[in-house]
């Protein structure tokens, strides 16, 4: 059933989705929750909260899907979109969190020993590299690096032009050089 | 390097480039490319962040709510459906169209409804509601429309040789009556008094030809014709009257109550009515008959002056009196002739002649070409007075038995007869 769903266009797959079609939110959403749950979890530095705000993401689709129109958007640039809106506003509302929180949360529980203390490394110090650039570079970095997401659809998600975006994430890797320690160190 | 050579170099990364080839095709940027492509390895060797255990339970309330969203999409057509295949909604909807399209029958039909007709009722129904939602300032229009309507039925009935009912005839005639007064405050020029003249006049002309036995037995068309031309001679006189007259004319009981004269044809011949002969004059001592129409007099003369030439003769018929009754007086003296009670005697011719002047203003009156309107002439007023002071009745009497016990000399009596009283010599000559 997921291979039959994947071979459906966006369009398509809007078009079911908006008629509530089981099969399909359920690819939806399990194509796209790990993948929205780390976009947020990089961009807040807090597991639960992401968690929270990730499943908030879909309640928002739902509530959504009447009103929405195929203009060229694809569903995933559209579930970033909101999912873009809903930490800026969280991070609006309480702050930057502190890099405190990102240690304590960040392990991932299914980890061994050896490869919890190597990611809590690795995501400690992202985390922290992030934390130095701009939110508009962090976001680029994220998306497009992270996320794997296209110049077209970072540009959708954040509403600005794909020039602005490609001068962001020129930038923006050019301070993380800077920041991340070298491969192999 | 600029943004696009780095997408560039950042593509060919991703789509599996090393960095040595990179640098080795940009060897001028080679520096640049490794301060790129190094953090972009770095991100690669981040393990990613997985889900935690209640991830799976955040799924399953988010397809629940799913299939919440999903019966409730699917409820909303049948509720429109169902809402459109009602029975009773098209029932209702049929009752209504139904009803309306026969009431609208019944209205358009009533429309030509007569009197006696069974729809006439719903039309005089639909007149009133229609008069009640009509505005106040258009209601006397609408008013003198429905005289003519009731007009218009009176001729069908006629044409139709149906009775026509007394109730119509009253109604329409007060109706009438009650327009006019309604206008008499209104301007001279108000277009409404010509059409509620028009619609008089039609009446007038609708009733004369009413034949007899359609009437009732209590009504006579004389009186309904001599009604509303009293009331179109008011609304004339009301727009040359002045505005204290119009309110005089409009507080002094009108001709209708008056049933002496209004009931009386010996009036003269009715321009109204050329059917009702009048009848022969009869002079009668009833002053009272003449004196009810002064309220109208000074407007009236104008107006018809050919119309009522009957009543002169009334004046006439009382001046006569008094002059025949004279003579038969004068000859009294004769019996008792005293010289030193002459100055009684001779108050007496000269207090009858004195009186006469009264008289002789009625000759005047009673001309039909100097006052023709005699009933409508304040002159006529005098003569009403005149009889009660004369009282030709009492007078031969009075006069003999008062100067019989005063002995008169006949002598001056010759000589201040002939002077006095022209015509009477018998006594005279007699001595």
């Amino acid at each position: 059933m997921l291979v039959l769903i994947e071979s459906l266009s966006d369009q398509e797959i809007i078009e079911r989705a908006k008629a509530y079609d089981h099969a399909v939110l359920q690819h939806l959403y399990e194509a796209y929750s790990p993948a929205l749950f780390r976009y947020i979890y990089y961009r807040i530095g807090d597991r639960e909260t992401a968690e929270d705000i990730r499943a908030d993401v879909f309640i928002k689709m739902l509530e959504g899907l009447g009103s929405f129109n195929y203009q060229g958007w694809s569903i995933a640039s559209w579930l970033y979109r909101i999912a873009h809106d809903r930490v800026v506003d969280h991070l609006r509302r309480q702050g930057r969190r502190k890099q405190e929180t990102l240690v304590d949360t960040v392990v991932d529980p299914t980890d061994g020993p050896d490869q919890q203390s190597l990611a809590s490394l690795d995501h400690a110090e992202l985390y922290a590299a992030l934390q130095q650039l701009t939110d508009e570079q962090a976001e680029v970095i994220i998306l497009r690096f992270l996320q794997d997401r296209s110049i077209r659809d970072v540009a959708q998600i954040t509403g600005r032009s794909e020039g602005a975006i490609k001068a962001l994430q020129h930038r923006a890797l050019n301070a993380l050089g800077r920041l991340l320690r070298p491969v192999g160190d | 390097m600029n943004d696009n050579l780095s997408e560039l170099v950042i593509d060919a990364w991703q789509n599996g480039v090393s960095l040595e080839t990179l640098c080795k095709q940009y060897p001028h940027h080679a520096d640049a490319i490794r301060q790129l492509i190094n953090p972009l390895i770095t991100l690669q060797q981040v393990n990613a962040p997985t889900l935690s255990p209640r991830a799976s339970q955040a799924q399953a309330d988010f397809l629940r709510l799913a299939q919440h969203y999903r019966a409730q999409a699917a409820a909303k057509p049948k509720q429109r459906r169902s809402l459109l295949t009602q029975r009773w909604l098209w029932a209702t909807a049929t009752i209504v169209f139904l009803l309306c399209l026969s009431g609208n029958l019944v209205l358009s039909a009533s429309a030509r409804a007569l009197p006696g007709d069974n729809l006439y009722s719903v039309k005089r129904w639909s007149e009133s509601l229609s008069l009640a939602f009509t505005p106040s300032d258009q209601q006397l229009a609408v008013r003198i429309e429905l005289v003519n309507e009731r007009q218009r039925e009176i001729a069908s009935l006629v044409a139709l040789n149906k009775p026509v009912p007394n109730g119509l005839l009253d109604e329409v005639v007060n109706e009438t009556q009650s327009i006019e007064l309604a206008l008499a405050p209104t301007h001279t020029n108000d277009p409404r008094r010509d059409q509620l003249r028009q619609a008089n006049q039609q009446l007038q002309t609708t009733i004369a030809i009413i034949p007899s036995e359609n009437l009732g037995d209590d009504v006579k068309h004389h009186d309904l014709i001599e009604t509303l031309d009293q009331s179109s001679q008011r609304m004339v006189a009301s727009a040359s009257a002045t505005p204290t007259q119009m309110v005089k004319l409009m507080l002094e009981p009108t001709i209708a109550d008056q049933p002496i004269i209004l009931s009386d044809p010996t009036v003269g011949p009715n321009i109204a009515n050329p059917r009702v002969p009048p009848k022969p004059q009869t002079p009668t001592l009833e002053p009272t008959e003449v004196v009810l129409p002064t309220s109208t007099s000074t407007a009236l003369p104008t107006v018809k002056p050919t119309k009522v030439p009957a009543p002169v003769v009334k004046p006439i018929a009382t001046a006569t009196l008094v002059p025949t009754l004279l003579p038969t007086s004068t000859p009294l003296p004769t019996d008792v002739p005293t010289a030193t009670e002459l100055p009684p005697v001779t108050a007496l011719p000269t207090s009858a002649p004195t009186n006469l002047p009264t008289a002789t203003e009625n000759p005047i009156i009673g001309l039909p070409t100097a006052t023709p309107v005699v009933v409508r002439n304040p002159t006529v007023v005098v003569p009403t007075k005149v009889p009660e002071d004369i009282k030709p009745t009492e007078m031969p009497t009075p006069q003999p038995t008062a100067a019989v016990p005063t002995p008169q000399p006949p002598a001056p009596v010759p000589t201040k007869i002939p002077e006095d009283s022209k015509g009477q010599p018998q006594p005279i000559s007699h001595n």
